[in-house]
């Protein structure tokens, strides 16, 4: 089976195009965010591996730009967010500040490029330039919510 | 940007948008290659390429050419949790 090395591919600039939530063992949540009139609509998927996504050559990377960083000294976490090739890609990545590892990833095709990011207690907040900012709480990764600001 | 000598549009929802509204004319900003794109560190040559050559591209019939497609493309979206 393909192996995905998150680690490499995020030192590439490279990001799985994915709608989820990556974990550093490489499963992921999926999650559809689409719009249903104006209004967000967030659909919780199930639990998959990204090497099943590529070995059904379902997954691919996106060259990636990142447009803002912040650090926790407290958590021990760098915190990224940009955008990827496509117009509505939209990611935020968290890595561990002693071996730079990836902790998880956020890749949405729906985001919107995330142009600030900041860390409030438990929650990582990525903002859009759709004048969203959307929720990441650390210790539910996937009770994601998406509010207007 | 013009690429092989035709007009190609970075951003085509726009485009689209504005075509499935019925609009004769849109604005536009003609860039360089080697222009950066405004406050990111990327030309825009760059950007081009990693569009065109998107895997989301590829899946769908191959990297898009130089020059772009005069064809409407296809609205596709992915749902996943199998």
């Amino acid at each position: 089976m393909n192996h995905i090395n998150l680690n490499i591919e995020w030192q590439n600039q490279k990001l799985p195009i994915v709608n989820g939530i990556i974990y550093s063992d490489g499963s992921l949540d999926w999650i559809n965010v689409d719009y249903v009139g104006d209004k967000r609509k967030i659909q919780f998927g199930s639990r998959i591996h990204l090497d099943d996504l590529l070995s059904n050559n379902e997954v691919g990377f996106s060259n990636i730009i990142i447009n803002k960083k912040t650090q926790s000294f407290y958590k021990k976490i760098n915190v990224y967010c940009g955008e990827g090739s496509f117009g509505g890609d939209g990611f935020v990545v968290v890595e561990t500040q002693n071996d730079l590892h990836i902790k998880w990833i956020a890749f949405f095709e729906t985001a919107n490029p995330f142009e600030k990011i900041d860390i409030i207690d438990n929650k990582v907040i990525a903002y859009n330039n759709l004048n969203e900012k959307w929720i990441f709480d650390i210790n539910n990764l996937s009770n994601l919510i998406i509010e207007n600001y | 940007m013009k690429r092989d000598g035709q007009w190609v549009s970075y951003d085509n929802r726009r485009l689209m948008a504005a075509q499935q509204a019925g609009l004769k004319s849109v604005p536009v900003k003609v860039v360089k290659p080697t222009d950066l794109i405004p406050k990111k560190n990327i030309t825009w040559e760059k950007a081009f390429v990693d569009r065109f050559n998107d895997f989301r591209n590829i899946k769908l019939g191959g990297p898009v050419p130089n020059s772009g497609l005069s064809t409407q493309p296809s609205i596709v979206v992915r749902k996943g949790g199998k």
